[in-house]
């Protein structure tokens, strides 16, 4: 449902930018990694910020996943939608052998 | 612990070692970590598994979940919805618009059932929703979380490709009792760990329906999942999603990668089974 609202705004309106004034919250977060964005740079700079935020200020931990280590394993890439092409984060977490 | 039971237990624990390394050749040995739960694919990624004791109950779906007259922000043990409605981030939480349908004459509040059994109720949304079937205000259009047994996935999981879709279904077992249950995934959590499901998924799995208040009632014992992505496209589950289907489906795709053997088997790694079993009989 998180997902259905992001896609919705962002094909709405220009791409949301997830506010990073306050700390991060399981749901804020969540909001960042749900939203859409127009283009891979877009994508890139909010990801950049989530980051920078958190290494300024971090936040507090959930079950011991930082936001800095969720947000590292975080990279933006493109999916098709029927509007076209749309940019996500997508999560990348180091593999066991 | 008597010889009588020292025995059993090397006893049990041999079998346990030789029946679950035979399955365990055929279990996936590569995958990732999150929050702390191995997470192990199959080699064609057709199946995942996981094993965790964490448990949190989700009411979203259930046309009685949330009810306006509640205390807002707080979650008291009692009231007229099954769950608070500080569980659904109204008024003050960001979240509350993924949780409820906002009313189209104002969507500053939610929408309020006008009629049927739970009239005066908020409507309340899952992630998996078919709103062709009744229109987004109703509850027909949402997953019940007190008649289907789902899973929902925390948002870092569901953003990782490979992990499977609204839709996609799977199976769990008790470990510690046997019970088991079909699931559908049908919501997304926020930054959370792996273990939250809707209401009749931990009764399935337990003896009653736990209370979303509290978690009062959840089953006791650790919980060993296989999800199947992909299967959401081809598996006949109908909407309103029929159980009986479910159970199908999900039967169907478990007997493919070893039935219940392999899922109690790859869920966790052999030692921690005979470590488990050994404890419980020292007891």
């Amino acid at each position: 449902m998180i997902a259905a609202l992001s896609l919705a705004l962002a094909l709405a309106t220009p791409a949301p930018t997830p506010s990073h004034a306050k700390a991060w919250t399981p749901h804020s977060a969540a909001a960042l990694l749900d939203a859409s964005f127009p283009s891979e740079q877009v994508c890139q700079t909010a990801l950049d910020a989530a980051r920078e935020h958190e290494r300024l200020t971090p936040s507090k931990p959930v079950h011991n996943l930082s936001y800095a280590r969720l947000f590292a394993q975080a990279r933006c890439g493109s999916a098709t939608h029927t509007n076209g092409v749309i940019w996500r984060i997508r999560m990348h977490w180091p593999r066991r052998p | 612990m008597s010889k009588f039971r020292r025995l059993l237990a090397t006893a049990l624990s041999c079998c346990l070692f030789s029946s679950t390394s035979a399955i365990a050749q055929s279990c996936p040995a590569g995958g990732f970590d999150y929050m702390g739960v191995p997470i192990a694919f199959s080699p064609d990624h057709a199946a995942y598994y996981f094993a965790t004791d964490h448990k949190l109950v989700d009411a979203d779906g259930a046309p009685n979940a949330y009810h306006p007259s509640d205390v807002p922000n707080t979650c008291p043990e009692t009231g007229r919805g099954i769950d608070c409605l500080a569980a659904a981030g109204y008024p003050d939480g960001s979240w509350w618009q993924t949780v409820l349908v906002g009313d189209p004459a104002d969507p500053t509040r939610p929408a309020i059932q006008q009629d049927g059994p739970y009239k005066g109720f908020f409507v309340s949304m899952t992630s998996l929703r078919n709103t062709e079937f009744a229109g987004p205000a109703s509850t027909a259009s949402y997953v019940d979380a007190a008649a289907i047994p789902y899973i929902v996935l925390p948002a870092p999981i569901y953003r990782t490709d490979g992990m499977g879709e609204m839709g996609d279904i799977g199976f769990a077992t008790n470990l510690d009792t046997g019970r088991t249950t079909p699931f559908v995934i049908a919501d997304e959590g926020p930054v959370e760990r792996l273990g939250e499901a809707s209401v009749a998924f931990w009764h399935a799995l337990g003896v009653q329906a736990p209370n979303p208040r509290n978690g009062e009632g959840l089953p006791d014992g650790r919980i060993a999942y296989v999800v199947f992505p992909g299967s959401g496209k081809d598996a006949k589950i109908g909407w309103p999603i029929d159980k009986a289907a479910l159970t199908r489906e999900a039967r169907t795709r478990l007997d493919a990668v070893g039935g219940l053997a392999a899922l109690r088997s790859c869920a966790q790694p052999t030692t921690e089974i005979a470590s488990v079993s050994a404890v419980r009989l020292s007891k």
